[in-house]
């Protein structure tokens, strides 16, 4: 009686352990992919311990304004002269930060929309989606430049809050389309048939299906909102107090001159640099992504 | 012949045609040693190893093989149009006139192709450009030939549109939606021919056609070859096609692609020889594929672990193929069953076999659930399962400002499944025999009418006080690739529904899996393989005894199984069609079987009641012996007499034919629906439409005016 129980169980037990041997493997198959994750991993300590490894306030040395690339500061220092590579690295919490919460939102809120209107379909699918085309059709900047007139957008929180509700309605429009498709299939049906609940169908069956898809729409969209809020600060359209990478930018080229001299240069480089590599991680891992969640793939 | 062949002169100047057409004549193939094979990141995968193959002049000749035994790859061969990443490495090919294909390329080869050898795809009708209309899909093929007159061409094209009963000036006019499956299929051979080619590989040229067309096509095919001189090569997965195509010329020749793996054995298989008419002692008796080598040709898990694997040694078909009267079929079948059984079965738990034993002993549960059958048949009484009653179905299309088009799928059926009982739907597809099986499991809803199950009448319950009801009765998909969910193991597959039905019964959480490896120990499959694994490691049968396994889950008291072996490979067919039946004998499962082949229907439900669909309409219904026997409505005789039978097996009699297509779609449907294909139709069949009745004292029901007239036969149609 109790014997079959513990095979079971010692079935599912090792399922859990394939699923992650399973994506070591798929990242072992191109050292592409590794490099990506090493790059991600790198981001992520540092945006999580770098600023702890600098004091409050960067010194600055007044003796060094701009200076060129040296061992003493790799990528030469600022107008105040302060290290940009410790700018870079405390300037990269506010970046990631930002990047996650706005990724977070736009799949959370995307995924949930497209899901319940695809699978309820009928009124709701009517409401949701005219709701999304409405939210689509809104500008993002001009929506940002009136907002950045009563928000200071100090917080990582706020200006991830803000990017992500702007950015939900793709991810709700092809989510929608793919539980469209896959609720026709025959295992969904079955899942109807049998009675069980439409959290397991939405949960289990569904969503497993689109992960692939989720997640890689989550990696773009931190991408999408690095740019964005980099973008934003180099424009100089929102008011900035905190250090970050597109303050960085604006500086470097709006006060150091970095297009028109070579002193300024490096300054501009480095946080350009940072948004370069860590964009290329991105998409080394994205690749990844098919494989990883689709088992077919993920077992051969 | 007719149609005139093209003359020399319609060869452009620049590659001229050494041979005269007027000379040109069937040519024979020899095959020798022909070796294809894929690169995989596994190393090169041979799909055709070492094959000698010969097609004498002006034969027909079938090539019979499971799915993957690289029949179509050594088709494409024969005009050397592997693709990479396959190639052919070794072996030639070897055509009268044209010399050693694989030798040939660039312009030469593409001469050939059309010119001498004509392809028709595998789903030919699928094959056509969907932007152009065939008439300039075929100058486009003129063009590309350098044929000159296109004029004579085109003339040709229609002619032999013609040939194939259709309007050829309308057809070559229409886009290919405009065209239904038979007819794109018939403009693929059109096609293949229309420049003249004497040698022509026709790739499963069935297959997604229902019954009718089939049997249309395959006489097209036999006819076309008869009066053109043609070397045909029939690829196929059904026996039966190529009996049918190859009945009337004298020649015949089964060839039989084995899968590339095993070519250490090949040896012994290099050029079978003939499989005759009537019995060979050499060879397993007709409608049997030869034997093969066990685990020759399947991967090993397969081979090992799929209990159909057995049942493929033997080469099983289609079962009621062998139309055996009585008893014969019958007789065999349990021994055949046998081997669909699990290799390894728990131990102190009674094998089917055992059920089998006991159901035909007099106090079996099987023959218990038949005799109620037997008893429920009376329509509506209550005692069944389930009952509809005028059910009806229309589709709305949604498009166009106007509100779009409406497909009436059903139109007022009455239908009863008794306690497990078997009743059987057939029709061609588009029917409506699937909707009406998706509204008995309470996936579709229905317009107007009555659904009851258990006595209890669906309208009078709210839609979710119904569902309770609705899972006594589990749905069977037609595609076992669908079916199973790809993200999840069999066990998570398995274990959601048991756990509802833990907590619904008050069992304790352990039940599940104890209960997952009792179920799929019912349906053939070893526990400890299938549980773990996810779907795409399983074969097509493995998977559709999980998902048959799956409905078990809830105790059913019905299964309505869709098409339910039409996507598995015909050899494990027979294996998924006795674990029904078994079910059937052992838990006393009523089966609702939906299918456009009647011999299956016959084998799951010889003891219960076919019905006949045709638009939506049930136009015959009775004990199934009884209304294959003596078929009353012409539809069902068209029906019945399009299986294909295998030679050495009676027929019992001509050829019913009726057109494949709606003759004239604007008319509206005021009388008879089936009046425009029937052949003995008269005024009265056009004005009113006939009801379900015993009308002309038939045992069975039927809709139609005129049951008398059924000893006529018709002219073929087609005939200029």
């Amino acid at each position: 009686m109790s014997e079959p129980v513990v095979a079971a169980g010692g079935t599912r037990a090792t399922l859990r352990r394939n699923f992650w041997r399973g994506v070591w493997r798929v990242l072992r198959r191109k050292p592409s992919r590794m490099l990506g994750v090493v790059i991600l991993a790198g981001f992520a300590v540092m945006g999580a311990v770098g600023p702890l490894l600098y004091p409050e306030r960067l010194p600055r040395d007044d003796d060094a304004l701009y200076a060129p690339p040296s061992w003493e500061h790799p990528f030469g220092t600022d107008f105040e002269g302060t290290d940009v590579l410790a700018l870079v690295i405390t300037g990269s919490r506010y970046v990631l930060l930002t990047a996650l919460v706005t990724a977070v939102i736009t799949v959370v809120l995307g995924t949930g929309v497209g899901l319940l209107a695809g699978f309820r379909r009928g009124r709701w699918d009517t409401v949701l989606m005219r709701i999304t085309d409405m939210k689509l059709t809104i500008p993002g900047l001009p929506l940002l430049l009136v907002l950045s007139t009563v928000w200071t957008f100090t917080g990582a929180f706020e200006m991830g809050l803000v990017l992500g509700l702007l950015g939900w309605g793709g991810v709700a429009r092809a989510v929608r389309a793919q539980t469209l498709s896959l609720r026709e299939r025959g295992f969904i049906e079955a899942a109807r048939g049998l009675g069980l609940s439409t959290t397991h169908i939405v949960g289990r069956e569904l969503l497993p299906g689109m992960a692939p898809f989720i997640a890689m729409n989550m990696l773009i969209a931190v991408t999408g909102a690095v740019y964005a809020q980099v973008g934003l600060f180099f424009l100089g359209v929102l008011p900035f107090d905190a250090n970050n990478w597109g303050v960085m930018l604006n500086l470097a080229v709006f006060g150091g001159g970095a297009l028109t001299t070579t002193a300024a240069l490096p300054y501009m480089m480095a946080p350009l640099l940072a948004i370069m590599l860590l964009t290329l991680g991105i998409v080394l891992v994205v690749d990844a992504m098919d494989e990883i969640f689709n088992p077919r793939l993920r077992e051969e | 012949m007719s149609v005139s062949p093209g003359s020399p002169d319609s060869v452009s100047p620049e590659f001229p045609d050494t041979t005269p057409a007027a000379e040109r004549r069937a040519p024979g193939v020899r095959v020798s040693g022909l070796t294809v094979v894929y690169r995989t990141p596994a190393g090169e995968l041979p799909a055709v190893s070492g094959i000698d193959l010969e097609l004498p002049a002006g034969t027909i000749t079938g090539l019979v093989g499971e799915s993957g035994s690289g029949k179509s790859t050594l088709a494409l061969s024969l005009l050397n149009a592997v693709q990479p990443p396959g190639r052919i490495s070794a072996g030639s090919v070897e055509v009268d006139g044209l010399g050693d294909v694989v030798k040939l390329g660039g312009e030469e080869l593409r001469r050939a192709r059309g010119r001498h050898i004509g392809y028709v795809f595998q789903a030919a009708q699928n094959s056509l450009n969907p932007l152009k209309t065939v008439g300039k899909q075929l100058l486009d093929l003129g063009r590309s030939h350098q044929v000159r007159d296109l004029r004579a061409l085109v003339g040709e094209a229609r002619d032999l549109l013609g040939r194939m009963g259709l309007d050829g000036a309308r057809v070559l006019d229409s886009y290919q939606h405009e065209l239904s499956g038979g007819m794109r299929q018939r403009v693929g051979i059109m096609l293949a021919l229309v420049l003249n080619a004497h040698l022509v590989v026709l790739d499963e040229p069935t297959t997604a056609l229902d019954m009718i067309t089939q049997a249309t096509i395959l006489r097209i095919v036999r006819e076309v070859h008869r009066e053109r001189g043609l070397t045909t090569l029939v690829i196929t997965h059904d026996l039966g096609v190529v009996a049918e195509a190859a009945r009337r010329p004298g020649r015949r020749h089964v060839r039989r692609a084995g899968a590339g793996a095993g070519a250490d054995r090949r040896g012994a298989r290099r050029a079978p020889p003939p499989l005759h008419p009537g019995p060979d002692p050499g060879h397993p008796a007709p409608g049997r594929r030869p034997r093969r080598d066990p685990g020759a040709a399947r991967p090993p898990a397969d081979a090992r672990d799929d209990p159909g694997a057995g049942m493929r040694l033997r080469g099983a078909l289609r079962p009621a193929h062998g139309r055996v009267r009585g008893g014969g079929a019958a007789g065999r079948l349990p021994r055949r069953a046998d081997r669909g059984l699990p290799r390894r079965r728990p131990a102190g738990r009674p094998g089917p076999r055992a059920g089998r034993d006991r159901a035909a002993g007099a106090s079996g549960r099987g023959r218990t659930g038949r005799t109620r059958a037997r008893r429920g048949r009376g329509h509506g009484g209550g005692t069944g399962v389930i009952t509809g009653q005028a059910i009806t179905k229309t589709f709305r299309q949604r498009g166009g400002v106007l509100g779009g088009r409406e497909v009436t799928a059903l139109r007022g059926v009455d239908f009863a499944v008794p306690k497990g009982g078997a009743v059987s739907f057939i029709g061609e597809s588009g029917c409506g025999k699937t909707t009406l099986g998706r509204i008995a499991a309470g996936l579709e809803s229905h317009d107007s009418g009555e659904i009851t199950i258990d006595g209890v009448p669906m309208s009078s319950l709210r839609p979710r006080r119904r569902r309770p009801y609705f899972r006594r009765i589990q749905l069977i998909h037609q595609d076992p690739y669908s079916a199973l969910n790809p993200t999840r193991t069999i066990h998570q597959t398995l274990d959601a529904p048991l756990a509802l039905r833990a907590r619904q019964t008050g069992r304790p959480r352990s039940w599940t899996d104890e209960r997952a490896e009792e179920l799929l120990g019912l349906v053939g499959l070893d526990p400890g393989y299938v549980l773990p694994r996810y779907p795409h490691q399983l074969s097509g049968g493995m998977r559709q005894r999980v998902v048959i396994a799956r409905a078990l889950t809830v105790d059913p008291e019905m299964l309505v199984a869709d098409e339910a072996v039409s996507m598995i490979d015909v050899s494990l067919r027979l294996g998924i069609l006795s674990l029904l039946k078994d079910l059937r004998e052992r838990l006393g499962v009523g089966v609702l079987f939906i299918t456009h082949d009647v011999a299956t229907a016959r084998y799951i439900g010889g003891d219960g009641e076919l019905y006949v669909i045709y638009r939506g309409q049930v136009v015959e219904r009775g004990p199934v012996e009884t209304v294959i026997s003596a078929p009353v409505h012409p539809y069902t005789q068209a029906l019945l007499s399009a299986i294909p039978v295998l030679h050495g097996l009676e027929r019992p009699g001509e050829q019913r034919v009726v057109p494949t297509e709606a003759l004239d779609e604007s008319r509206p449907d005021d009388g008879c629906l089936f009046a425009r294909r029937c052949p003995f139709r008269t005024g009265r069949c056009e004005s009113e439409r006939p009801v379900l009745g015993h009308a002309g004292e038939t045992p069975q029901e039927h809709a139609c005016f005129h049951p008398e007239r059924r000893s006529v036969v018709a002219t073929p149609m087609g005939a200029p």
